[in-house]
């Protein structure tokens, strides 16, 4: 960096009215005032601020600055051009050495490390030592795993201060006594690195007394073996699991297996995202508000492991019964809708199954896989791929008693020519068309014969229906039209119901 | 009818304001709990500044009262929309105090001065936002900060805390 030895010619800038403007008001202004600034700093710039002028150099080391932040973030730019950037790594060292040993650490609450380079378990160790004083409310630390085992300090096992707690790092707790760990900790974000001994968390949530939130996250690294969590948590009320597997494994190909054990009678809400389909084996949520269900892979399995992916989705969502709220991506409709779609796709590995037509027929898809009865869900989404999945929607419905609105969302465009498309009207009538459905939004509508069949199903059949929104990607104006007018003189089962078109709607995915 | 104060300005000049907006600042509200108030209001801020201070005062009311007055249904919406008018108020108030500083560093003193926590936290955000991510040039030439290191001085600083210098 640069410093002007002359300041006077840079203060000639600014003098463009009067005098006045020469003025440095900044650093008039009392200690309490600065100090406070700095708190608004992050701890980079804070420090920096000590190279401005005598008057600033040492402001900050009696700052008590509550957010203690060191992240090597920038090293991202110098490892393309240098593999190996030791000197900025060494000045990363230094710096945090010294904020360290020259703050004031009495009334640091959160302390966040990043560190992308490698610089040591011990160096590790030794500055969370440091920083994790008795006050510390929040932790978070992602390291990469090259840096070896890191461990937590052991007066941040008992800290009565501690909320948060974000591990992303090779991190093992030490949680092998009997004795109660983190006894205020409500939020815990935990990325699983060691997946062979994945036992321990499970522990770990048991002893949290006051854990609210659990933000579980992993990759699946190894395509062998199996491997089970267990979140066993009566005080859980917030749950996010997200597990993913690299682009270049494909999940049919490989024998390994995730199941996640959910024991949490108090959980409201649930996230749930794979892109393999785990084993979820979910009991006993009886509030449950809200449930968040992306799992599975885009593409179809083969019959061999086809039936057992598709029964995974079923027993999921037997375990979320009671829900209120519910989105099911297009995914997940996709192993729930795996028998018909795999029918389609090969028909000749289901030559033995004779009845074709009976697609839509709830006893016939009740012979391969059972949903539950959704007795207290009033809000329902569903994403759909392709097509054929659209077929699972009848019995969906058959078992959403209560519902009140229903979202249907193309996640991607359809470029399936579908002449054989086996859709049956449910018999009898959905309760909750004859009672209850009032509003339904339709997205990512692009007039396909099939989406016309369900759409005009819905409205010449739902009977309290108040509203229906249909949202179309980009469409030829006439084509737009005729649409419209389709739908518009379409017989409605319910006099009030409005129909509404938006058009120009881009396609969303789920995420 | 909402009670009012006279506030008098270090220039001798005179706001009336209601009493909910005022008590905002504990230093007012503890004058008026100690009978200081019977007549008008002697504060040590200019009348541009307290003007400024009684603006941001205002905003702040109206927020709290439209608050109290919603009721559940609807309120998300309602809320969104009220979010997105105070940022957009927030923002102009901002700009306003970035292209004078003069004002900005008086309204710092006053708000320290008459205990506004919310608007000290508002303008040490602001002055932190200018200040983050500058190199120690810039930020003496925004300020008028004069370098008073020697050399030898600022060499030492620049290899002690070199991190801190990275852009």
């Amino acid at each position: 960096m640069q410093f002007s030895p002359d300041q006077r010619t840079t203060k000639k800038f600014q003098s463009n009215e009067d005098e006045d403007e020469d003025v440095d008001v900044i650093s008039n202004l009392p200690d309490e005032i600065l100090h406070k600034i700095l708190t608004f700093l992050p701890t980079k710039h804070a420090v920096a601020t000590t190279a401005l002028s005598r008057r600033w150099t040492n402001l900050w080391t009696t700052a008590f600055l509550p957010h203690l932040e060191f992240n090597d973030l920038t090293l991202l730019h110098t490892i393309r051009s240098n593999p190996n950037p030791t000197h900025e790594q060494t000045l990363f060292v230094n710096f945090v050495n010294n904020v360290l040993r020259l703050s004031n650490l009495a009334k640091v609450t959160t302390f966040t490390l990043t560190c992308l380079g490698s610089y040591g378990s011990s160096c590790i160790n030794s500055w969370l030592r440091i920083a994790c004083t008795n006050n510390i409310t929040e932790l978070d630390i992602y390291v990469n795993f090259d840096n070896g085992p890191i461990r937590l300090p052991a007066i941040v096992y008992i800290s009565t201060s501690l909320v948060v707690l974000k591990l992303n790092a090779n991190v093992k707790l030490d949680i092998n006594s009997d004795q109660v760990c983190f006894p205020s900790l409500k939020i815990l974000h935990i990325f699983v690195y060691n997946q062979e001994d994945d036992d321990w968390t499970g522990e770990l949530y048991r002893r949290c007394p006051a854990l609210e939130d659990l933000f579980l996250e992993g990759q699946v690294l190894d395509t062998y073996g199996k491997v089970q969590f267990h979140v066993c948590s009566s005080t859980l009320k917030r749950l996010k699991i997200e597990f993913s597997l690299l682009d270049r494994f494909c999940s049919f190909e490989y024998s390994f297996d995730y199941s996640f054990l959910v024991s949490a009678e108090n959980l409201e809400n649930l996230d749930v995202f794979d892109n393999f389909l785990a084993e979820y084996n979910v009991a006993n949520l009886q509030v449950l508000d809200r449930a968040n269900i992306c799992i599975g892979h885009p593409s179809l399995p083969a019959k061999a492991v086809g039936f057992l992916y598709a029964n995974r989705a079923f027993e999921f969502l037997e375990g979320i019964s009671h829900v209120r709220f519910l989105s099911l991506s297009g995914c997940t409709i996709g192993a729930l809708s795996y028998i018909n779609e795999a029918k389609l796709e090969h028909p000749d590995e289901f030559a033995d199954d004779s009845d074709d037509d009976q697609y839509g027929d709830v006893d016939r898809w009740q012979s391969y896989g059972i949903l539950p009865t959704f007795n207290f869900l009033t809000n329902l989404e569903l994403g759909f791929r392709n097509f054929r999945s659209w077929t699972v929607l009848p019995y969906i419905l058959q078992c959403s008693p209560n519902l009140e609105f229903l979202a249907l969302k193309k996640e991607i465009p359809d470029n399936d020519m579908c002449n054989r498309w086996p859709w049956k009207e449910p018999e009898p009538l959905p309760k909750c068309m004859l009672y209850c459905l009032k509003e339904i939004d339709v997205k990512g509508f692009e007039g396909k014969h099939y989406e016309l069949t369900v759409v005009e199903f819905l409205l010449k059949n739902a009977q309290v229906l108040q509203r229906m929104a249909i949202y179309s990607p980009p469409l030829p104006l006439d084509e737009e039209m005729m649409l419209h007018k389709t739908i518009y003189e379409h017989p409605r089962g319910s006099e009030t119901c409005q129909v509404k078109f938006f058009s120009n709607c881009l396609f969303q995915p789920y995420r | 009818m909402a009670i009012m104060y006279a506030l008098k300005s270090s220039d001798n000049e005179i706001f009336e304001v209601e009493q909910k907006v005022i008590e905002q600042s504990e230093t007012i509200k503890k004058m008026i709990e100690d009978g200081a108030a019977t007549g008008e209001i002697p504060l040590q801020v200019s009348s541009k500044t307290l003007a400024k201070v009684l603006e941001w005062c205002k905003q702040r009311q109206h927020k709290t009262v439209e608050n109290e007055n919603d009721d559940n249904k609807g309120k998300r919406k309602k809320e969104r929309d009220e979010d997105d008018d105070i940022k957009e108020w927030e923002n102009k108030f901002s700009d306003e105090l970035k292209a004078d500083k003069d004002v900005l560093f008086d309204l710092l003193l006053a708000s320290n001065y008459l205990d506004l926590p919310a608007l000290l936290s508002f303008l040490c955000q602001l002055v932190a936002d200018m200040v983050a991510g500058k190199m120690p040039e810039e930020i003496r030439r925004m300020f008028n900060i004069e370098n008073d290191f020697t050399p030898e001085e600022e060499k030492a600083i620049t290899a002690e805390h070199g991190w801190a210098f990275q852009p």
